[in-house]
């Protein structure tokens, strides 16, 4: 954050602190489970097109789109975590997003809404949730009668190279 | 030691770099250039070295260390400024016969411009290593203190002066030698201003014809740039300026002095010299930047810029630069009155004027040069006046009086000079007067008394005749001016011939000079940028014509067709009902009824019509669609062509780089080897020329080291003492061939097959089966060098390999052919360019993949019932040869179930054959969908290269495809066959 001035008015101020304490998450479907990510990771959201499946890559790797020209990968969130692979659907989207200066797409099974949260609302991880790694995690939200998953985007991609390994390994054997 | 830049490394600083870099290349290339062509001369002699050497030659190279010197020293380049002076020391105690040139002063010259190089090269590069060479400086001392050539020439004004010697040595055929040629900064004494009998300041430098109009053009260019600069800050500071400003001024004079110098534009490179030595003079002086010098600054880059018009017309040389050069003298400080020309005398009437420094009593005079120079622009056919017009001075809103005037002769004929120029006076606020010349048939005494207005102070108009007839002094309503124009006129009578033969001269070589291309300096990555817009244009457009043609599909008639058989079928039942009923009563029944069933007709008629009229509008809009998509199609193709055209370069340069690797090859191995080289204007995209200098390096240090015998056993085999290694560009098809071919001892199989056994590369079996052809394979095969002996410029046993998989990151291929005793040819085949990739789309289990066309050998059909199965590996055979059928799923491991649903085996099996002879494979396809140009997408971009594909690209219909790394995909396929074997 930038350095206040004096000049600044005490309203200003006060919505300033505001600002810095909340923010705006995207709020999407998986497996009965509800994630959200921050808003400034989100390029935009597509329906589900023809993917090109590629070789040599981990199954999670769905394929290749192209998205105006620019070819991306596409991330099967759910085979990302290990869930049971589902059926494409009506309500089925595809979240482009950017990682680490990459862009990716990942398919959710429906993308829900735009959200504004406190940062007192983001509690700490617990140590294990159902069925998928803590690693991606990077705390929970409490909404008024449900929880939201904060999901470290980021992380996706760059374990990409022990499941890279891994893949290799299993294609070996 | 390191690169120390007092110049802050600010955006201007980089700017600067940029040319820096550009100018450098060149001027290394040439000395090295005339290095090369020293040393044969220096071969040549043998024993004796009496013998003088050309002095051109080592003229210069002096002078291209001089500007190296010079354009290091401006950019703070420590170490290269350190360096190029001792190169420059060394070339001029050459010429002045102080140091006599042997073979290793050149080597050390070799020496040294190496390590320029790599100085330069560490500029680009900030994370290069840092480059050693306080021992070549010390080497060089060495030799010019032994042979007693070390002067203590070491300030820039000697080796000013040092240079413009050669200037006038080179002009010594002149009449008029050096008489005149004032040396600055400290000029030596002499009527500065232009009176009417100022020497030419010009008079013993000339320009050297024969620059070559590529880097003419950059000169050209950058002269513009920097000019842009200078009128751009002297403009703003008028009057004052800060120490940055003049810092700046001077930086920018001393560059365009140094291109100038580069492409032998010695006259314009003295102008820019006087600029620099007035800045200097005002940046010692301490004093800002008055008017007086911002005014001889400008008229400066206005003349400058005016010459360098003349250069792009191709006309040049004619221009004469002494009235900005007097000006530019008469503006110096009086701070440097001692070193600078006494000030103006009585006898500066004639004094440039737009000065006002300079204290001439306003009288208006005409310059004789001016009147030379626009003798020879005077419009065909008609008569012309010349003339001056002196304002009082500070004169409010002179340059609105000067515009007045300019209206008022524009009044009276074609006004073809002005000075200064007409667009200007507006913001002109401090002017002593205006010159002008106008095409017309008035008289001068008709046309004087119009320019007689209020503030005016004195008038001169005369005719202006050309210049076989000078003219007589004519009558001039002003006596002071007329006095003037009398030792105008008898200077022009006396005038020294020597600079109407210099123009003369200098006018027979513009003539023969080319007229050089203008050229725009554009960041490569601008242009990587157009590509990708134009690879994106590509898809669009192919998108569109797959739409197009779904469109034109779609626009059948099935509706309508429909809706017309609907009321067929109504018709018939009432033909039918009208036959069965005879009554009356049944006859009203069905009148009823048919007026319902016509009624109902008409209704289904109706929409049938204006969906068949809206059909019809649709055909024609579907048909028009398709001409604009046509259309769309045509100038894609241009656009894309053009696009590419403007990164293509010639290849020649790069191969020059060679001459200088079989020279150092040859001193190292005492072998003579010819290097002849075809092709060089062949045009390729400058990323693959870049990309190629380290492969082609290693081809031809190849052919050179191990290729070429040494000259016994040439002789000893009958064959010439020289060697020679021929490289050779030239287009073929849709590709670029280059070859690297050399008439020595060839591949000796047996010594590479034993090489391939001992590094366990082939096995014993193999061996025996391998044909000729297999074996010159090996060669690329990573760990193989079959040089006996291991030389210090090749035979590390890295090169080949390293060779072939850049050649493949290019998308081309190379091959080798070799006999034994005859030589050995490796051709490169490259696409066009690197972002588009001619390729053939097939279809593999509903998969659509492109293969570069340069890979493909071949298309075959074969049935089934045709292959076998030998040592558990599928094999066909096609023509003869035994070619082993790779299906794509058994190479690549896929996570996702193929689209296609059904397996079904057809008898028929389409191969696609790659791969080099011996090594081919053949690649079962479902379908050929056809030859396409795909542009190449980086997977890396937004995932990671994945191996066996080679990029991505986009399809017609959107849909992304894979584009196939053959030579992976041939490595992918020997490795399953060899887990699947035993």
């Amino acid at each position: 954050m930038s350095t206040v001035t004096h000049a600044e008015t005490a309203t200003q101020e006060n919505r300033r602190t505001e600002a810095m304490e909340t923010m705006q998450l995207v709020s999407f479907r998986l497996a009965q489970e509800e994630y959200g990510i921050e808003i400034t990771k989100v390029q935009e959201i597509i329906l589900m097109g023809e993917i090109t499946r590629v070789p040599q890559t981990p199954a999670y790797i769905k394929g290749l789109i192209n998205l105006r020209s620019t070819v991306i990968p596409i991330v099967d969130l759910r085979l990302r975590f290990g869930l049971a692979r589902e059926e494409t659907t009506d309500e089925t989207r595809i979240m482009v997003v950017n990682v680490c200066g990459k862009t990716i797409g990942i398919i959710v099974d429906a993308v829900s809404e735009v959200l504004r949260i406190a940062q007192d609302q983001i509690a700490p991880p617990p140590p294990t949730v159902a069925g998928l790694g803590h690693e991606y995690l990077t705390g929970l939200v409490k909404l008024e009668n449900r929880l939201l998953i904060l999901l470290d985007i980021d992380r996706i991609m760059s374990q990409e190279e022990t499941a890279q390994a891994e893949a290799a390994a299993a294609a070996a054997v | 030691m390191s690169q120390t830049a007092p110049v802050a490394r600010d955006e201007f600083f980089e700017s600067l770099l940029g040319d820096f870099l550009d100018e450098s290349g060149q001027l290394l290339d040439s000395l090295n250039d005339h290095l090369l062509q020293l040393d044969e001369w220096v071969r040549s002699l043998a024993e004796d070295h009496r013998e003088r050497c050309d002095d051109h030659l080592l003229n210069q190279m002096f002078r291209s260390a001089h500007s190296l010197k010079g354009l290091s020293a401006m950019l703070g380049l420590t170490d290269i400024n350190t360096l190029t002076h001792r190169v420059e020391n060394v070339f001029d105690a050459a010429r002045k016969n102080q140091l006599v040139i042997t073979g290793s002063v050149v080597e050390l010259m070799f020496q040294a411009v190496d390590r320029l190089v790599s100085l330069v090269g560490a500029l680009k590069d900030p994370e290069a290593e840092p480059v050693e060479c306080e021992s070549i400086i010390g080497q060089i001392a060495q030799l010019l203190q032994a042979s007693g050539a070390e002067r203590h020439q070491s300030s820039q004004a000697d080796a000013e002066r040092a240079l413009r010697e050669i200037q006038i040595e080179s002009a010594a055929a002149e009449p008029h030698p050096s008489t005149s040629e004032p040396a600055s900064p400290p000029p030596a004494a002499g009527p500065p201003v232009d009176a009417p009998d100022a020497p030419d300041l010009f008079a013993g430098i000339r320009d050297e014809g024969e620059a070559p109009s590529k880097y003419l053009s950059i000169f050209i260019d950058e002269t513009e740039m920097a000019l842009d600069q200078l009128a751009d800050m002297f403009v703003s500071v008028e009057g004052g300026g800060s120490r940055h400003d003049i810092e700046q001024a001077l930086i920018i004079s001393h560059r365009i002095k140094g291109s100038a110098a580069s492409v032998g534009q010695n006259r314009a490179a003295k102008l820019a010299h006087l600029m620099e030595d007035l800045i200097q003079n005002v940046a010692s002086a301490g004093c800002g930047l008055s008017a007086g010098v911002t005014d001889a600054m400008l008229q400066c880059t206005d003349h400058l810029r005016q010459y360098v018009e003349g250069l792009k017309k191709g006309n040049p040389a004619e221009y004469d630069f002494n009235r900005p050069a007097r000006a530019l003298l008469a503006a110096m400080p009086s701070a440097a009155v001692q070193t600078a020309p006494p000030a103006a005398g009585p006898s500066a009437a004639a004094s440039a004027v737009s000065r006002p420094a300079s204290c001439s009593p306003g009288k208006a005079t005409v310059p004789d040069e001016l009147r030379r120079r626009l003798a020879a622009s005077v419009p065909l056919g008609s008569d012309a006046l010349i003339g001056a017009v002196t304002f009082r001075p500070r004169l409010d809103l002179v340059g609105l009086k000067a515009r007045l005037l300019f209206e008022k002769l524009s009044g009276v004929g074609d006004v073809f000079h002005f000075d200064p120029p007409a667009e200007t006076l507006d913001t002109i606020d401090d002017l002593t007067g205006i010159r002008f010349a106008v095409a017309t048939d008035k008289q001068a005494e008709a046309v004087a008394p119009i320019l007689r207005v209020a503030g005016v102070q004195d008038v001169l108009v005369e005719p202006l005749v050309g210049e076989e007839a000078p003219p007589e002094a004519s009558p001039v309503p002003s006596p002071g001016a007329a006095a003037a124009l009398n030792k105008v006129s008898s200077r022009r009578l006396a005038g020294p011939p020597a600079a109407a033969e210099e123009s003369r001269d200098a006018g027979r070589t513009a003539e023969n000079a080319a007229k050089p291309a203008e050229t725009l300096r554009v960041e490569i990555e601008r242009l990587d940028q157009l590509m990708n817009l134009a690879g994106q244009l590509v898809i669009s457009q192919a998108r569109f014509a797959q739409l197009g043609e779904g469109l034109r599909s779609l626009v059948g008639d099935k509706q309508a067709a429909q809706s017309i058989k609907n009321v067929l079928a109504s018709l018939g039942t009432m033909a039918e009902s009208k036959r069965r009923s005879s009554d009356v009563h049944g006859l009203q029944v069905e009148l009823a009824e048919l007026r319902a069933q016509a009624r109902r007709v008409h209704r289904e008629l109706e929409p049938i019509g204006r969906e068949v009229e809206s059909l019809a509008r649709a055909h024609a809009a579907v048909n028009e669609l398709g001409e604009a998509i046509h259309q769309l199609g045509r100038v894609t193709d241009a656009f894309q062509q053009t696009v590419m055209d403007t990164r293509m370069v010639p290849i020649g340069p790069l191969f020059a780089r060679f001459k200088r690797v079989i020279r150092d090859i040859t001193r190292g191995n005492g072998k003579s080897i010819r290097l002849v080289i075809h092709g060089e204007k062949t045009e390729l995209d400058k990323r693959m020329i870049d990309e190629l200098s380290d492969p082609l390096i290693h081809m031809v240090r190849n052919a050179a080291d191990h290729g070429i015998e040494s000259p016994e056993d040439r002789q000893a085999a009958g064959k010439p003492p020289e060697g020679t290694v021929t490289l050779n560009a030239f287009h073929r098809g849709n590709s670029i061939l280059i070859q690297v071919n050399d008439d020595g001892r060839g591949l000796d199989p047996e010594s590479i097959l034993r090489k391939a056994l001992e590094k366990g590369l082939v096995s014993d079996g193999d061996a025996e089966r391998l044909s000729r052809s297999q074996i010159f394979q090996l060669i690329w095969e990573p760990g193989l060098s079959t040089a006996q002996r291991v030389t210090e410029v090749s035979g590390r046993g890295m090169g080949m390999d390293i060779v072939k998989s850049k050649i493949e990151g290019l998308n081309g291929t190379v091959e080798l052919d070799s006999e034994p005793g005859r030589g050995t040819t490796l051709s490169i085949k490259l696409p066009l360019t690197l972002a588009i990739l001619p390729s053939l789309m097939v279809e593999i289990d509903r998969d659509v993949f492109a293969m570069p066309l340069e890979s493909v050998a071949e298309i075959v059909g074969i049935r089934r019932a045709d292959t076998t199965t030998v040592h558990g590996q599928w094999t066909a055979r096609v023509r003869g040869r035994v070619v082993s059928v790779v299906r794509l799923d058994r190479v690549f491991t896929w996570a996702h179930a193929a689209l296609r649903e059904d397996q079904s085996e057809s008898d028929e099996l389409t191969l696609v054959i790659v791969g080099e002879s011996g090594q081919e494979i053949g690649l079962a396809v479902d379908r050929v969908v056809g030859e396409q140009d795909v542009v190449i997408k980086s997977m890396a971009e937004n995932y990671r290269n994945v191996p066996g594909i080679a990029g991505a690209s986009i399809l017609g219909d959107g849909r992304v495809s894979l584009i196939l790394d053959v030579p992976a995909l041939i490595a992918m396929a020997s490795q399953v066959r060899a887990a699947a074997s035993p």
